[in-house]
């Protein structure tokens, strides 16, 4: 110790002390690197979980939102897949990639008439897959669900249906006109024949309204453009050598078939009663109301009607009736055709379809 | 020797003034740093329970039919369906079997789940699941083993589809969004940050549900995440 008391950067104390107090900072400097690094790093991991539970978010929204597009975008692509997919197989329409994954569509055909779109997509590590039922009308099924030429609501006593043509094409139609049909035609009907007449079934028995598979009157009518009302008498109309597709009393030539009409089969519907008092037409013809034929009016196709059909003065229908009641006068007949049901069904796809959401199904999830 | 005891003294309370100035301040940041986090915490808690609740009702309505799957009731909680996979029929190996091929986001459970069947004719039956197994050496030709899955009920069409789904229901309860399966306890699946008063389920008249969560004082800056728009029913 000196005189002045305080220690000497000589003495022994003196050194210990200012040693003791340049380590004691280091060290305390030291600590406060560590724990702010810490602190740092803490806070680092916990901005990048943040970015990755963000980051998954975005990519499950992302992959949820292509999956639910796949399966709602247009399905017209099923229609040409109707002959080439067998029921319980299943078929890839398209697939692509995305920004940080890939997509891809697919249907199964559950049924003749029922189907599955499938769409899955990945982005990142999310990977989303939705599904949804739908329904698209396939004429052989439809005529295999028929359980006889007339349906309808009110017993029917059989007089004026026929059912002897049923294999067989309708006059004037040659054996080439159906040709197409005929395998699936003899496979229908070499086993069992179709009454002339049964109670109205599936869906439709005791709505009072057409039904056609799945679809209703309203659902039906929602898919019909070609309109008439009132009364009339369809005939081909034909104008620069071409057939006038737009004219709604133009239903087609079936008693011409080389003719510019003779192929051609729309769709019709009458959201009231209607009557034809002549002429001629082709296709599927909806009536919400009455229909009554007159006048020697032929009609090849499908007719379904929610009220009476009624035949008078010499009107045929060659196909398949649908309806409450059928009143046919003695002249008048309805003749079962298995070939004039399937070219009308046939040529009512793309109006009718080409797919309808299955009744309560919705989306299909999770997978 | 006076001299320096005396800045001694004012050096000791100067420091001792400083120390408590520095003190004062670390506790004054301290306590907003506090505050900050829980203010953080809390938003964070909340932007959860709004993103999960929308998340979770989304997809688990938008798979439903509103009406028949699931309906709003008392405007605080969903009855529902909750669909948890998706099985194709592949083989009826009796008038209660069906082999099936199934995924989904875990295993059917024959003790609490249901299967909603679709038939060949379009319509859709409810069955109860008795039990699940393997069925090797069935439907061949997939490279998949299908499980064979038997029904409290006879299979009256064929069953194309089978959805599995468990009886739940969701709940804005006791400040959390909650669940509750079958009829055990409401478990949360969010923190308990909403006002318990504010939380209001809506049906819509085209089917959809609309959604208003308040979070337990965030105030403000919230109130364009709180309401929206979480499944739709016309619009599908």
């Amino acid at each position: 110790m000196t005189g002045s008391g305080w220690p000497s950067a000589g003495d022994r104390g003196g050194a210990c002390y200012a040693r003791a107090r340049e380590g004691s900072t280091l060290v305390v400097a030291l600590l406060l690197l560590l724990a702010g690094t810490a602190l740092a790093h803490a806070a680092y991991v916990l901005a990048m979980q943040e970015l990755r539970i963000a980051r998954a978010a975005v990519d499950v929204l992302q992959a949820r939102v292509v999956a639910q597009s796949l399966t709602r975008g247009p399905v017209a692509m099923i229609d040409s897949l109707v002959w080439r997919v067998d029921v319980g197989r299943s078929a890839v329409l398209r697939e692509g990639t995305l920004a940080r994954g890939a997509w891809r569509r697919r249907v199964r055909r559950l049924a003749p008439e029922l189907w599955m779109i499938e769409g899955s997509a990945t982005s990142g590590r999310a990977t989303q897959r939705m599904g949804r039922v739908v329904w698209l009308m396939d004429p052989v099924a439809r005529l295999a669900a028929a359980r006889g030429v007339v349906e309808t609501e009110a017993p029917y006593p059989e007089r004026g249906v026929r059912t002897e043509g049923l294999r067989s094409p309708p006059p004037p139609w040659s054996a080439g006109r159906c040709a197409s049909w005929r395998p699936v035609i003899d496979s229908l009907y070499r086993a069992r024949a179709l009454p002339p007449t049964a109670p109205r079934g599936g869906r439709g028995a005791g709505s009072g309204e057409p039904w056609l598979g799945l679809l209703d009157g309203e659902a039906l009518m929602r898919r019909i453009e070609r309109r008439v009302s009132g009364s009339g008498a369809p005939s081909p109309t034909e104008r620069r050598g071409a057939c006038l597709t737009e004219d709604p009393w133009n239903w087609g030539a079936p008693s011409d078939p080389g003719s510019r009409c003779g192929s051609f089969s729309p769709v019709v519907a009458s959201a009231a009663d209607l009557a034809v008092t002549a002429g001629q037409g082709q296709g599927v013809l909806v009536v919400g109301g009455n229909l009554r034929m007159s006048g020697a009016s032929s009609y090849y196709g499908v007719v379904l009607v929610s009220g009476r059909v009624r035949l008078e003065h010499g009107a045929r229908i060659y196909g398949l009736v649908r309806s409450a009641r059928l009143v046919v006068e003695d002249s008048a007949r309805v003749a079962g055709s298995a070939c004039a049901a399937l070219r009308a069904l046939d040529g009512a796809r793309s109006t009718l379809g080409p797919s309808v959401p299955s009744p309560g199904s919705g989306w299909l999830g999770p997978f | 020797m006076m001299g320096r005891r005396g800045v001694s003294v004012v050096e000791a309370l100067l420091g001792v003034l400083l120390g408590f100035l520095v003190l004062g301040l670390g506790v004054a940041l301290l306590a907003r740093q506090r505050a900050a986090v829980a203010r953080l915490t809390a938003r964070g808690e909340a932007l959860q329970t709004l993103r999960v609740t929308r998340y979770v009702l989304e997809a688990e309505l938008r798979v439903g039919i509103p009406g028949r799957d699931w309906v709003v009731a008392g405007g605080d909680s969903v009855p529902l369906r909750s669909f948890r996979g998706v099985g194709i029929g592949c083989a009826a190996l009796g008038p209660t079997t069906v082999a099936v091929f199934y995924s989904g986001i875990r295993l059917p459970r024959p003790e609490k789940d249901s299967v909603l069947i679709l038939g060949a004719d379009g319509d859709w039956v409810a069955h109860g699941l008795v039990s699940d197994a393997p069925a090797p050496g069935v439907c061949n030709g997939t490279g998949e083993v299908p499980q064979a899955w038997s029904l409290a009920d006879t299979l009256r069409d064929a069953a194309l589809l089978l959805r599995v789904f468990e009886r739940g229901s969701y709940h804005l309860a006791d400040g959390a969004f909650r669940y509750r399966r079958g009829r055990s306890g409401r478990q949360p699946l969010t923190p308990a940050v909403l006002d318990d008063g504010s939380q209001a389920l809506m049906g819509l008249p085209d089917g959809g549900v609309a959604l208003e969560l308040v979070p337990r004082g965030v105030g403000g800056p919230w109130a364009g995440f709180r309401r929206g728009r979480v499944a739709w029913g016309a619009r599908r």
